[in-house]
């Protein structure tokens, strides 16, 4: 086998002058029709080296760049971006971005358009690529109206149907379920076997590792291990790739009143019932996980128990008072929410100033609290940063020191573990271990079932797919009509 | 049947010039009476296009600003110009993709990197709006209070800053994703192939004379 990916003495930097190498002296080699996974903590450099394989830097992304790379036997650096399409096909992280046609026959059609083919074989290459992945009966929606999974299918497919013979992805399993995830595995399989040469950039690891042929490690912008995948794990729990969650706790029957009760909510989207007569209650001082794949409803009965979405019918009790109808303001107080992307929430330049951004409107300021907060959530440091200006880690903490500021008895989180790191998974984990502990009320909705069977007490599940095993589920399992 | 894009632009740009060139009520209330009934047969139980929904308010105000500024006939008068130009522009974007939109500009030899700005940024209304949403509902869960009050001016920030530094990104990202599919390369092929026919160059005709006939109506008064 050929190499057609060689890295020798690579380094970059973003801005000219600055300390900080992303990627430092890298040295990497890929042959041809190799499956690779490439994996490493945050901020170690695996997006920029994907950048830097189809030419994206330094053609459209500026810095320092040394050091000699060839793929497919070309210098990215000698032609422009646009021109290596036939030869690498990139699939970037984020798939709202990648998206920018308004139908899905449009968008898989876009590369070979690109490459100035005939129509007669776009067409046949559009619907051959659509069956392959079986998203045919999507050809004619808009990627708006797409689940994450859907949509990362159609990136994949999109950037497929032109055939190159090498494929970088990068982070394809970030927002997707077992469900997709398992397809996605197949379709990567399926592409290996035909002698596709694939490059998959990935933090969670588990999900690919047994399928790759060798495992790459970056730390610091270096490669520090690459080898079979077999002989990678204890390595990889090493450096907290993969993470190693604390034992669970075991707890008595809760005592007294939940601090939330909802009594059978059915909640109706486009006229169908995304859930039906769902009865749970979250108890202080306990962990409930909210489980289920993408699109069951998880998000909708979060934004339902916050007063963000109309409930069809049922009832939510916030300590023994029925809060149906109330505006999320005014639940503010009582229920915290750290939602899925912390970018949504930032908007000082400052991050003392966003954390009492919520308290100080709700009239909760408590500058000791704040302290006590930032001390315990590493934030301490980072206090005059821009929030902006933080790692995905480090925003993710923020984002659930802003819902905790105001002092309320329910946390809510939606899917925190995406694009987090081993290592972040553990300190979160820990995190709400130690809430839970000070008697806060926890809720997680989340498809990582790892992380879900690691921290929580009880699961909601809704869907009945794949629930978790019995000793995991804890002591009570809620219905789903 | 599927009217080529050329034929719908057209027509559209027929529309655009007319409207604002009628200066009677009656020939404008009744090209708008005309768009009404179009769009309404063509999107029923689908609501308002969302050109419209968002100009409405806009109609209202302008009527109330004219007839305070000048007289009642005025306010009305440009008030429908402004409705019949939303209208025109609702039955154009209804009627076709922004890939048929693009198609179209294309065809008359607009340079390719404008074509896919202006059709782009159609795409990305909608995203822009749902993350607009979005921050407000996430702002509005930590307390930040958004309702129409004085004391609240000030919070738009609190939506604003967020949404901009996301477009900021969405835009870089989308600008990386263009160009590693090809944005910028020469050679680009079209997948559909658009041929006009006989038919439609007599629909074409039919629209621009009904036009025509209305410009006329609009300078010799009938009734």
């Amino acid at each position: 086998m050929a190499p057609v990916i060689e890295l020798e003495g690579v380094s970059f930097r973003y801005r000219v002058g600055s300390d900080r190498w992303i990627l430092n002296r890298l040295g990497l080699t890929v042959m041809a029709g190799e499956y690779v996974l490439l994996c490493g903590a945050s901020g170690s450099g695996k997006s920029t080296l994907a950048c830097l394989l189809n030419g994206l830097i330094p053609h459209l992304i500026e810095g320092e760049l040394r050091g000699s790379i060839q793929v497919a036997g070309t210098s990215p650096s000698a032609c422009q971006v646009a021109d290596f399409l036939d030869r690498l096909g990139l699939v970037l992280q984020h798939a709202d971005a990648q998206l920018f046609n308004s139908r899905v026959d449009a968008e898989i059609a876009y590369g070979l358009e690109s490459l100035g083919r005939a129509p007669e074989e776009i067409d046949e290459r559009l619907h051959a690529i659509a069956r392959r992945f079986a998203i045919e009966h999507l050809l004619e929606r808009s990627p708006d109206t797409l689940s994450g999974g859907e949509k990362r299918l159609l990136a994949l497919a999109a950037v497929l149907v032109t055939g190159p013979p090498i494929v970088v992805l990068d982070e394809p399993f970030a927002h997707l379920d077992q469900v997709h995830a398992a397809r996605l595995c197949q379709v990567l399989q399926q592409l290996h076997l035909s002698g596709t040469t694939l490059v998959v950039i990935e933090q969670r690891v588990e999900a690919v590792l047994p399928d790759v042929d060798r495992c790459i490690v970056l730390e610091g912008g270096r490669a520090v291990y690459a080898g079979r995948p077999r002989e990678a794990g204890e390595m990889l729990l090493r450096r907290h790739l993969i993470p190693s969650y604390p034992v669970r706790r075991v707890l008595p029957a809760p005592a007294g009143e939940p601090v939330l009760e909802a009594r059978g909510l059915t909640c109706r989207l486009g006229g169908q019932a995304l859930f039906r007569d769902l009865s749970f209650g979250l108890d202080a001082g306990r962990i409930s996980a909210l489980v289920g794949p993408v699109g069951s409803g998880k998000t909708t009965l979060i934004r339902a128990l916050l007063g963000l979405t109309p409930l069809a019918a049922g009832e939510i009790l916030l300590a023994g008072r029925r809060v149906n109808g109330q505006a999320p303001e005014q639940l503010a107080a009582a229920i915290g929410v750290a939602f899925q992307d912390p970018n949504d929430q930032f908007f000082t330049s400052r991050v003392e100033d966003e954390l009492a951004a919520g308290s100080r409107a709700l009239g909760r300021l408590d500058p000791l609290w704040m302290e006590q907060l930032c001390r315990r959530l590493d934030l301490d440091r980072l206090a005059t940063q821009s929030p902006y200006r933080l790692s995905e880690g480090q925003k993710k903490r923020l984002s659930l020191a802003i819902a905790l500021a105001a002092r309320p008895r329910l946390l809510i989180l939606d899917e925190p573990t995406v694009g987090q790191d081993g290592r972040c998974l553990e300190q979160l984990a820990g995190l709400i271990l130690e809430l839970a502990d000070r008697g806060l009320a926890v809720l997680v909705a989340t498809h990582d079932r790892n992380f879900a069977r690691a921290v929580a007490d009880k699961t909601i599940s809704l869907d009945s797919v794949e629930p978790l095993p019995a000793e995991a589920a804890g002591s009570e399992a809620a219905v789903a009509g | 049947m599927s009217i080529d894009p050329r034929i719908k632009l057209l027509v559209g740009l027929g529309l655009v010039a007319v409207i604002p060139a009628l200066q009677r009520l009656l020939p404008l209330a009744a090209l708008n009476l005309i768009l009404v009934l179009g769009l309404w047969s063509s999107r029923r139980n689908r609501g308002l296009p969302s050109p419209l929904r968002l100009g409405l308010p806009m109609v209202g105000l302008v009527f109330a600003v004219s007839a305070v500024s000048f007289d009642p006939a005025t306010a009305a008068l440009a008030s429908l110009r402004l409705l019949g130009l939303l209208l025109a522009a609702g039955a154009l974007f209804q009627s076709m993709a922004p890939e048929q939109f693009a198609d179209g500009l294309r065809l008359f030899h607009l340079p390719y990197p404008l074509v896919f700005v202006v059709t782009t940024s159609l795409r990305y209304v909608p995203l822009i709006s749902g993350r607009l949403k979005r921050i407000m509902e996430a702002q509005r869960c930590r307390g930040i209070d958004f309702r129409l009050r004085l004391r609240n001016l000030t919070k738009v920030t609190a939506l604003l800053l967020p949404l901009l530094v996301q477009s900021f990104l969405l835009a870089e990202h989308l600008a990386m994703a263009m160009e590693s599919r090809g944005f910028s390369r020469k050679g680009r092929s079209r997948r559909r192939r658009y041929r006009i026919q006989p038919l439609e160059y007599l629909l074409l005709g039919a629209v621009l004379g009904a036009l025509g006939g209305l410009l006329w109506w609009d300078r010799n008064p009938l009734c």
